[in-house]
């Protein structure tokens, strides 16, 4: 199993495991936190498979970890939006899909969601809260998984650490 | 009211008609949209869905809730609003 699915589980198995007694709050934002990583690890992995397929899985271990919270954030940002800005809209010929919109505006809500349950004392957690992202975060990896494999998912993947370059060759 | 305030303002009462003009979720009962910054400090929409009472939040609710949420978000960013919208919900109290 992957990272991001033992993270899945692991959130899953904090919120729906019925032979404990009610999660503690620190265990809601365990789960919150757990659910961001999943999609994140996800979407991080796929990257450095498509950028390094033959390299050993330490390397790509190594090149996984090139891929930075608040850049991925900007970039999400860019795809959820309709008519995407130059470069984005010539480099897709037009619009993200719908799914790819929803995996990165999905992406934005858990990052936004995990840094509240990591950092934030004051951040209002329960179960319900930690059990919508979980099935949001899950949502999201099942349709990137419809869609890693397309043209627009390879830009996605190359925007998380080229978006320079595209920059640079308007 | 700086320009920026302004605009905020305005971006909020677009969203808010938006949300109005979109199909609702049976559940849902109202809904608030406040202006804040996320967590890098962009200037974001923060909107709370407030269920109606005795609202039975099950994995089936969740998985409308979503669907809900998305194409909310969807409706809004296929706009000129320049702030990102996060979504929740919340319970009746």
């Amino acid at each position: 199993m992957s990272l991001s699915e033992d993270l899945l589980d692991h959130s899953g198995e904090i919120l729906f495991s019925t032979h404990r007694e009610l999660p503690a709050n620190v265990e809601f934002r365990r789960s919150i936190s757990a659910s961001y990583y999943a999609l994140f690890h996800r979407l991080t992995a796929d990257a450095s498979e498509l950028l390094a397929p033959r390299v050993s899985s330490d390397v790509r271990h190594r090149i996984q970890r090139w891929f930075d919270h608040g850049e991925m954030k900007r970039i999400c940002a860019r795809f959820a939006k309709h008519a995407p800005e130059q470069p984005l809209r010539n480099l897709l010929g037009g619009n993200a899909s719908d799914e790819l919109r929803a995996v990165a505006t999905s992406f934005l809500l858990l990052q936004d969601a995990r840094h509240g349950a990591d950092y934030d004392l004051g951040y209002k957690v329960d179960l319900d809260k930690a059990r919508d992202l979980f099935i949001t975060a899950t949502t999201a990896i099942q349709a990137w998984k419809r869609i890693s494999s397309s043209a627009e998912a390879n830009i996605f993947i190359l925007s998380f650490v080229l978006w320079k370059n595209w920059e640079r060759d308007r | 009211m700086s320009a920026e305030e302004q605009a905020g303002v305005q971006e909020k009462s677009q969203a808010e008609q938006l949300i109005l003009s979109l199909p609702a979720l049976p559940e849902v009962e109202d809904f608030q949209v406040r202006l804040s910054d996320d967590w890098i400090g962009d200037p974001s929409l923060y909107i709370t869905f407030r269920l109606r009472s005795g609202t039975l939040v099950d994995d089936a609710f969740l998985g409308r809730f979503n669907r809900y949420r998305l194409s909310v978000s969807k409706a809004i960013l296929d706009t000129d609003i320049s702030r990102f919208p996060y979504t929740d919900f919340e319970k009746a109290a």
